[in-house]
């Protein structure tokens, strides 16, 4: 159809006219996803000059174990792995100065092992870290950067960041062998406002971040990811004050908008309100830190529950994430008002599939564990915490609230969910179990809720109630749903899940069918959609903690 | 209100004279401008010298479609966040035609100034070139592929990162 082109027409349409350039960079524009953009720069060089900054704006360099296989070709055939050759264009070209966020993951095969066991670090490991370090000095923009391979970053990868002074974001995942290596005493970025810690395990050889946290003045954002290990062994192998320390010592006050705690085990140290001011916080979240129902970390987590001070009260939080659900949280939502996100959920485990070879430490097994209520904690005590939880809410939350998630083996009732919607007006996003989840419950509340575009009614996995809904006609369920959701009263949802599902609904037409009883009738369609459609949407991904 | 109702014409490319709604034209901020420059009651057919009678058809279908939005739907705060490609259902229907009617469209919506079917116009080509080869989406915008095959090699492995799925 396109030898059209040549002559060109003027008055007939039926002939195609060209967009000009300018409508093909907005078309453009639209496309947000690098792969897209990189088949783009290939049609030609004028639009290869034209799109490759915004292909370069965010690089993401992932390394694989084996050779991964693109019909029935080895990727990178007849050269590199695309890793190292986007690593060798990044030092080689000049496109490196468009890079502001600069990823990388992945497994990365460390040979010579026995190299470090002499006290060297064995030369592939050290040319990874050469390599990246050149491609850095280039990147004149950088403002982000992610280091998430398992091997680690060694110095000349500090030093690099050091010298980027538009550097304002830095997450290090840190591998999970115990092959000794050198650690690093990570120095301070000035300009420092994000920085993450992912899977810190003390037996790992992490980098020591402390003179980071002290001297990074700028920071607002900390996010600390301890390996799961720890509690789930019931190792208390490490402190804060590994961390803190530092800070503690220059009686230095972190000032931070945000900060986020997972999988933390260690004793609670009585000087910690005095290092981080939670005041000002306006993000929290503390998720698999503290519970007293395990039998296993109870005498390590109870140093935190006598501890309820008045300083420790985020009394301009906006944002929690905290999970699993707990008393002193639920007192402690109490004690101040106007929080505008809350998501309270069980934090729950997937099978780790990978094989773990010796030298990795054990990451415990706890296969999707159902841990809530089950050991120690009786229903009594569950549902005790539970109406805690929505006494604080709808006393001191609702007016506020946006966004909410309560756990899913909490299964509400009628009249929890008239309270719970009377008391948040404004409420858009909505997680949580119903008592034998039917959704058309709801339907006499919704109209309290009128903002409320997106519902996801979480059923707890193992329940017969999850099985009987897996098992579902596929097709049967989006015809329900399409049916139940006409309804007005349903008008505004717009994102629904059910237990793992995610269902689309289209904008609510009035049908041509005439019903003179009920007066109008309303249709919509009800479609199938994935995980990735909703990954904007907080209640679908406040409870994704295990990184 | 008397003036509910009132209509203009507009002549089309190819000479064809159309009655439309005023406040179905005015989602083209060519037509309202126009129509304001030269106030009072416009009792002239307009020209639209470069939109022909299917394409124009087409273009005032959707502004009567949307004739009751609000004037700038941008900041649609809550769920603005979504991906930049999707579209409205009806819009999405709409937008059903062969390829050469839709690049008419965007040309329209681009002359007339209606930014918002231009968005829509846009964001459907956007999404027709999602995982398409670079041959097809030369094709797509008839573009001469000036690359040696040796320097589309070398781009290709260069970027192939890119491409990890």
């Amino acid at each position: 159809m396109d030898s059209l082109n040549g002559t060109t027409p003027e008055t007939r349409p039926a002939k195609r006219r060209d967009l000009p350039l300018n409508l093909i960079v907005l078309i453009i524009s639209y496309l947000d996803d690098v792969a897209d953009i990189a088949r783009i720069t290939r049609t030609s060089r004028l639009f290869y000059y034209m799109t490759l900054p915004r292909l370069y704006e965010k690089v993401t360099l992932r390394s694989y174990h084996e050779i991964r296989y693109n019909n029935g070709r080895p990727e990178g055939y007849g050269g590199g792995s695309p890793f190292s050759m986007g690593l060798a264009g990044l030092i080689t070209k000049n496109f490196a100065g468009y890079v502001r966020e600069w990823t990388l993951e992945g497994q990365w095969k460390e040979s010579d092992l026995d190299d470090f066991s002499k006290g060297r670090v064995p030369d592939n490991s050290m040319m990874l870290n050469i390599s990246v370090r050149a491609a850095m000095d280039k990147m004149t923009k950088l403002e982000s950067f992610s280091w998430k391979l398992d091997t680690k970053p060694l110095h000349p990868i500090y030093q690099g960041l050091l010298l980027r002074p538009s550097l304002t974001s830095l997450t290090l995942r840190f591998p999970n062998t115990r092959t000794p290596r050198p650690t690093v005493l990570i120095p301070p970025m000035v300009n420092l406002r994000t920085f993450k810690a992912l899977s810190i395990d003390p037996l790992c050889h992490p980098d020591d971040f402390s003179l980071l946290l002290l001297e990074c003045k700028k920071l607002e954002h900390l996010l600390l990811h301890f390996s799961p290990r720890m509690r789930d062994m019931g190792e208390p192998s490490t402190s804060l004050d590994a961390y803190f320390g530092r800070c503690r010592a220059a009686r230095h006050v972190l000032r931070l908008k945000s900060m986020e705690l997972y999988n933390l085990y260690a004793r609670h140290d009585h000087e910690m309100e005095h290092i981080i001011s939670i005041r000002d916080m306006e993000k929290l979240s503390f998720v698999n830190c503290i519970s007293n129902n395990d039998p296993m970390t109870v005498f390590i987590d109870n140093t935190w529950s006598k501890q309820v001070d008045l300083k420790m009260i985020p009394s301009n939080c906006k944002t929690m994430i905290a999970g699993p659900p707990d008393k002193t949280h639920a007192a402690m939502l109490a004690l101040f008002s106007g929080l505008e996100k809350l998501y309270v959920f069980t934090p729950r485990r997937k099978i780790h599939s990978r094989a773990t070879s010796s030298t990795d430490t054990p990451i415990g097994a706890s296969p999707l564990t159902p841990t809530p209520p089950t050991s120690t904690t009786s229903r009594e005590e569950d549902v005790s915490v539970a109406s805690d939880y929505i006494a604080a809410i709808t006393v001191h939350h609702g007016k506020t609230l946006r966004h909410l998630m309560l756990p899913d083996h909490w299964g509400f009732g009628v009249e929890v969910l008239t309270r719970l919607f009377e008391s948040c007006p404004n409420l858009e996003q909505l997680a949580m179990g119903l008592d034998g989840s039917d959704v058309m419950l709801m339907r006499p509340f919704m109209k309290l809720v009128p903002r409320l575009f997106a519902l996801r009614i979480l059923i707890e996995p193992g329940t017969s109630l999850f099985d009987q809904f897996q098992a579902t006609e596929m097709g049967m369920q989006e015809k329900l749903i399409a049916a139940g959701f006409s309804m007005p009263e349903y008008h505004s949802i717009r994102w629904l899940g059910i237990g793992t599902y995610v269902f689309e609904l289209s904008r609510a037409v009035k049908t041509d069918g005439k019903n003179h009883h009920k007066g109008v009738v309303w249709h919509r369609e009800c479609r199938k959609v994935s995980k990735n459609d909703v990954k904007h949407l907080e209640i679908w991904n406040a409870d994704c903690w295990d990184f | 209100m008397a003036t509910d109702t009132q209509t203009i014409r507009l002549t089309t490319s190819d000479n064809v004279e159309m009655t439309v709604e005023r406040a179905v034209a005015e989602r083209s901020i060519l037509i309202k401008n126009l129509l304001e420059d030269l106030g009072g009651e416009q009792t002239e057919s307009i020209p639209v010298p470069n939109v022909a009678e299917p394409v124009m058809k087409k273009v005032i279908e959707w502004c009567e479609h949307h004739k009751k939005d609000p004037p700038t739907t941008q900041d649609d705060d809550s769920d603005s966040r979504k991906k930049s490609t999707d579209i409205d259902e009806w819009d999405q229907k709409f937008m059903q035609v062969d390829q050469e009617m839709l690049f008419e469209i965007i040309l329209a919506a681009n002359y007339l100034d209606i930014k918002a079917l231009l968005d829509v116009g846009c964001k459907t080509v956007a999404n027709m070139i999602k995982g398409k080869s670079p041959d097809e989406i030369r094709k797509t915008f008839n573009i001469q592929n000036d690359f040696t095959p040796e320097e589309e090699d070398q781009i290709r492995r260069e970027n192939e990162w890119a491409e990890d799925r």
